[in-house]
């Protein structure tokens, strides 16, 4: 394998990369170009998913299962002729073929996260062969891959193994995830990364608001950096930044709401295909989002009791207050024409009612729709200095979802149940062993979205622990059981759990 | 690919070097033509024989490196690239054209290339290099540009310059919040407590779930993912996004904030973002974005509440600006000049709402336009400015600019624009250029009007002889008749002998359409007078004029006069008498 085709992977030189890549190869050494592997690996991926779904749902002679498996072989013998070998490797939440990073987009969007739940499942992290493989071969390994036999992930692989050399299907070399989670020194430089990002962006954004307040011109390439950062983080370890938008700080309510939710945005515009740059547009605008409150009394923003109509009209300016406001930032002699559109409309219903009253705005751009979910999401979900108790992330969820009057877009909506899981990231829960745990992430595996991964931070009389074992809700026992199941969630500020400091 | 780090970081990290493991001088030695391809790179162009040479050069420079690294990387000062701790670039000067500076100044402190960066990305990274040099402090710096051409081969860190991040409070507990003042604190065995009771409580009476209680039941996987429908959706609204006019959108919230808000204050802010806004919006062709804000102004203004004579003003202002000739001047200019119009119907849009104070600009732009596709819409617009506003177009009849009073002349005439005829009249006797007078007569040849043939017969005196050729055969047409005394009087005087063929006929034309039977005594005069004191008669070109003139009079004097000089010896004469007994016409 080439250099630094791995996020985190040790440099050409030997040295330890400190340096994160977001685009893993750009060649396949002396084999085919980094292009070439993509458009045929976008079919692969696609030709696996189908395989692997119809071998669920047919009989193994079924002529389209014989179909989609020998378009599979076809594709992989196309990789082989051009590299000498066709290699799948799964690293955190990307697949990598032929050591080139599948790009995700909204066509492969559930291919991916089949292939990744179905090999997670089965403790698979790399499958590798130098020959073609016939279509017995990949009935064989794909039928073993949708019924996986074991405990935990790594009996599961002990028994695909040993299942495949008991078929006497050679051909595929086969790993566990060369990259675990569980790996303390990734997760802690994934961490600190990550840490530093978030810093950062809450620093800057302070600072940027703080400026607009006092109508100062806010230093734009600051701003750029922050949001460029909060991109690379999210496309390269989109977890760990995830989690520290659970950091409740609500002293800084407002610069960490704003750094919330370009996160939260940033990710979710990740699984809907954006490319990089559209990212940072919308990362952008997620971040500016309620720069408009930099022009509302700071008294008012951060009064503890409810606000009179008066106060109350002050605060619903904002959305129209940050249009002027981004009239301050100008990029090159450009003025941040989407960023002042998100600012506008974030608080506007589908049908364009809510506020501010609109009287020519024709339509709300998709950036809006996204922001907004993002906004409403972070905002119920954090307790703010008037609040006595933040919401529930999953019921935020499930409300978002289920009340049509809030106005939200539904798919978008579906989209970001799909990218929290039912158990939003930071939700404080208690499982059926009566231990206290703190989502950790979502569950990749398509069909075990109430099923996350999980850091158990007590034990069955409450006491606490830290920093605490992760736990995958997905994993089953012999019997094909779920060895641990949420049974309810919590509110972590009426125990006082610091959600944030598990993530740091 | 993008890393902040702390500076302490970078202080540790460059002393902590291992030693070169091949010579460093090979690495020098392609950091030299590094430098000299970004010269290159600037001073030729692309396809220039040096540029192409400085790039192979590069390439080349770069392979005994990757013969023995997968990897170079560089630490970054202001005025030096280091290697594994050695200097392998220097530029003792900052500023100029020092590449270690350029890196250096916005942040970059480690750059790390890898195998393919000379093959596909080094030309990207040689764009780059004077788009940093000569980037305005507003403008992106290298970082950004550096980030958004994505490169694979080629990788940095960098300092955020003079801004060290605040580091977050974990002066807590680590997992637990102090308990705020005055409140207390569950300990989290409540929590679990709790849960237990809930449980049992659930099992007795499934229906009645406490809240927070999770069924596991309520979660269909299926519902969180997208179906092939929703993808779509979602794939066009992305779609959507970069193609909605984001700028119209924002002229739309602008003008409702505007409409809405009655804080004066509020108001002069949005005026002074909407003038702003307009500038941009110009100059980046935006053409039927304008012309929705202008449209929408009016709109505004009719419906706003407590709207101040002021905001009034200063939003009307607005149109009043864009038409002004210079500012409408500059954008008929860069039309002119640019390779591709903008959509035929934005321009229209935008031409639509211009105001009186533009028809000079229009005018002067149709008279200079090369540009087939754009005169048409310059036209329409001028005719439509021009028809609603006679008064500005007569105006600009006695422009000082040739070109506007020239082209408002014209129009004048195609419009029949009665009142342009004093100004018309004003243009003829102040001396102006030939171009001008003779446009002067066309137009007022068109409106045709007894005024307009009045200030033509102004004319008959011109200077320039088409311009009285052209005043004759007007008033000719027209047979018009105030002009009697100053025709007759050329045609007795020096004029009508002084003048060349065509002209001396139309003038005699002329004559004999207007003078009627009093005309003839002059006309037979001319045509058969005996002679003078020496016995000569006219000559007899004179003499032929003499008789089409009584040709056109068509009387039986007239007819008589004629037929006096039927026998003529002269063949000019002979014939232009015959054709004037026949009725004919002279060639």
């Amino acid at each position: 394998m080439t250099d630094g085709r791995d996020p985190g992977t040790p440099s050409g030189d030997g040295r330890p990369s400190l340096i994160a890549r977001n685009t893993q190869a750009v060649h396949s050494g002396a084999g085919l170009e980094e292009g070439t592997v993509r458009r045929i690996g976008r079919t692969w991926v696609i030709g696996l998913y189908v395989a692997l779904r119809n071998l669920k749902l047919y009989p193994v002679e079924n002529a389209v299962v014989q179909k989609a498996l020998e378009e599979l072989s076809a594709l992989s013998g196309e990789l082989i002729a051009g590299d000498g070998e066709c290699e799948l490797k799964l690293a955190g939440e990307f697949l990598f073929l032929n050591s080139t990073r599948m790009k995700l987009d909204l066509d492969n969007y559930t291919s991916f996260s089949y292939i990744l739940g179905r090999c997670r499942e089965a403790g698979l992290g790399v499958v590798r062969f130098q020959d073609r493989p016939s279509t017995r071969d990949w009935t064989v390994l794909l039928s073993f891959l949708s019924s996986p036999q074991g405990p935990g992930p790594a009996e599961r692989f002990e028994n695909l193994a040993k299942r495949l050399a008991d078929t006497s299907v050679t051909v595929f070399v086969i790993s566990p995830p060369v990259e675990s989670a569980d790996d303390p020194e990734d997760e802690q430089e994934a961490k600190e990364r990550a840490k530093r990002t978030y810093q950062q962006s809450v620093t800057t954004t302070k600072e940027v608001i703080n400026s607009v307040r006092m109508g100062q011109s806010p230093n734009i390439k600051k701003i750029k950096r922050v949001v460029q950062g909060i991109v690379d983080q999210i496309l390269s370890d989109e977890t760990s930044l995830m989690g520290l938008t659970t950091i409740r700080d609500y002293d800084d309510y407002t610069f960490t709401h704003c750094v919330n939710v370009c996160i939260f945005s940033v990710a979710l515009g990740r699984r809907l295909g954006l490319t990089r740059l559209q990212l940072y547009d919308l990362g952008f605008s997620g971040l500016f989002h309620d720069i408009g409150k930099s022009r509302v009394p700071i008294d008012i923003i951060q009064k503890p009791d409810m606000l009179t109509e008066d106060e109350w009209r002050l605060v619903a300016a904002h959305p129209w207050l940050g249009v002027l406001a981004l009239f301050q930032l100008r990029e090159h002699q450009e003025f941040p024409y989407r960023s002042m559109l998100v600012a506008y409309q974030h608080h506007m219903k589908r049908d364009l009612t809510g506020y501010p009253r609109s009287l020519r705005m024709s339509e709300i751009t998709f950036y809006s729709k996204i922001v907004a979910v993002a906004d409403g999401f972070d905002a119920a979900t954090t307790r703010r200095v008037y609040m006595s108790e933040a919401l529930d992330p999953a019921e935020v969820l499930r409300e978002m979802r289920d009340n049509p009057r809030r106005g939200m877009d539904p798919v978008v909506v579906k989209a970001f149940v799909a990218l929290l899981g039912v158990f939003p990231v930071g939700t404080l829960v208690i499982l059926d062993t009566f231990e206290l745990a703190i989502v950790h992430a979502p569950n990749p595996l398509p069909d075990t979205v109430s099923r996350p991964i999980v850091r158990v931070i007590s034990d069955a009389y409450g006491n606490v622990i830290h920093p605490g074992d992760l736990l995958d809700l997905a994993e089953r026992d012999a019997d094909g059981n779920f060895r641990h199941t949420i049974i309810k969630t919590a509110d972590p500020d009426r125990y006082g759990i610091r959600i944030g400091d598990y993530f740091l | 690919m993008t890393t902040p780090r702390a500076t302490a970081a970078v202080n540790v990290a460059s002393e902590d070097r291992a030693d070169p493991p091949f010579p460093s001088l090979v690495v020098g030695d392609m950091l030299k033509l590094l430098d000299k391809a970004v010269r290159a790179h600037q001073l030729y162009m692309h396809n220039n024989p040096t540029y192409l040479k400085a790039l192979e050069n590069v390439r080349r420079g770069f392979e005994p490196i990757w013969n023995q690294t997968g990897s170079l990387v560089f630490q970054v000062t202001d005025t030096q690239l280091k290697w594994c701790g050695v200097v392998v670039f220097d530029h003792p000067e900052k500023g100029g054209d020092s590449l270690p500076w350029l890196l250096f100044k916005d942040g970059l402190r480690e750059l790390a290339l890898f195998p393919g960066f000379e093959d596909e990305e080094l030309e990207q990274f040689l764009a780059i290099i004077p788009r940093v040099r000569h980037a305005a402090p507003q403008e992106d710096d290298l970082l950004t540009i550096l980030w958004e051409q994505d490169f694979a081969n080629l990788r940095y860190r960098y300092i955020e310059v003079n801004d060290p991040a605040a580091p977050l409070d974990l002066n807590a507990e680590p997992g637990r919040w102090a308990a705020p003042a005055g409140k207390t604190l569950e300990p989290p065995s409540h929590a679990i407590d709790e849960a237990r009771r809930e449980q049992e409580q659930a099992g007795a009476a499934a229906e009645e779930r406490p809240p927070g209680l999770v069924k596991m039941e309520d979660f269909d996987s299926t519902l969180y993912f997208l179906d092939p429908n929703e993808i779509d959706y979602l794939r066009e609204e992305t779609a959507r996004e970069y193609r909605v006019d984001l700028r119209r959108l924002v002229v739309s919230a602008l003008l409702d904030i505007f409409e809405l808000q009655v804080d004066p204050l509020v108001r002069d802010e949005v005026a002074a973002d909407l003038e702003a806004l307009v500038l941009h919006l110009l100059s980046a062709g935006q053409f039927s974005t304008v012309a929705f804000l202008l449209r929408e102004i009016e709109g505004a203004m009719q419906r706003a509440r407590d709207l101040r004579p002021s905001d009034r003003e200063r939003l009307g202002r607005l149109p009043e600006r864009l038409s002004h000739p210079d500012a409408l001047g500059q954008m008929l200019q860069a039309l002119e000049e640019s390779s591709s119009l903008p959509p035929k119907d934005e321009l229209a849009q935008l031409f639509a709402q211009l105001n009186p104070s533009a028809l000079a600009a229009l005018l002067d732009a149709i008279d200079r336009t090369q540009n087939a596709e754009l005169r048409p819409l310059l036209e329409a617009s001028a005719e439509r400015l021009a028809q609603s506003n006679t008064a500005e177009l007569v105006r600009l009849v006695k422009h000082g600019k040739a070109s506007v009073a020239r082209e408002a002349i014209r129009r004048a005439g195609a419009m029949r624009t009665a009142a342009a005829v004093p100004s018309l009249a004003d243009v003829m006797q102040s001396g102006a250029e030939r171009p001008m007078r003779a446009a002067v007569v066309t137009a007022l040849t068109d409106i045709g009007t007894p005024g307009a043939l009045a200030a033509i017969e102004l004319a008959l005196n011109d200077s320039e002889r088409d311009i009285r050729l052209s005043a004759i055969r007007a008033l000719s047409a027209r047979a018009y008749r105030p002009a009697l005394a100053r025709v007759e009087a050329a045609v007795k005087g020096k004029q009508a002998r002084d003048a060349d063929r065509t002209e001396r006929i139309a003038l005699f034309e002329l004559y004999g359409g207007i003078c009627g039977d009093a005309g003839v005594p002059i006309l037979d005069g001319i045509l058969n007078a005996k002679g003078g004191l020496f016995g000569r008669k006219e000559d007899p070109e004179m003499r032929a004029c003499a008789a089409i003139a009584l040709g056109k009079v068509n009387t039986a004097s007239s007819r008589a006069s004629l037929e006096r000089s039927a026998g003529e010896k002269d063949i000019i004469v002979r014939n232009a008498v015959s054709r004037a007994l026949r009725g004919g016409t002279p060639t």
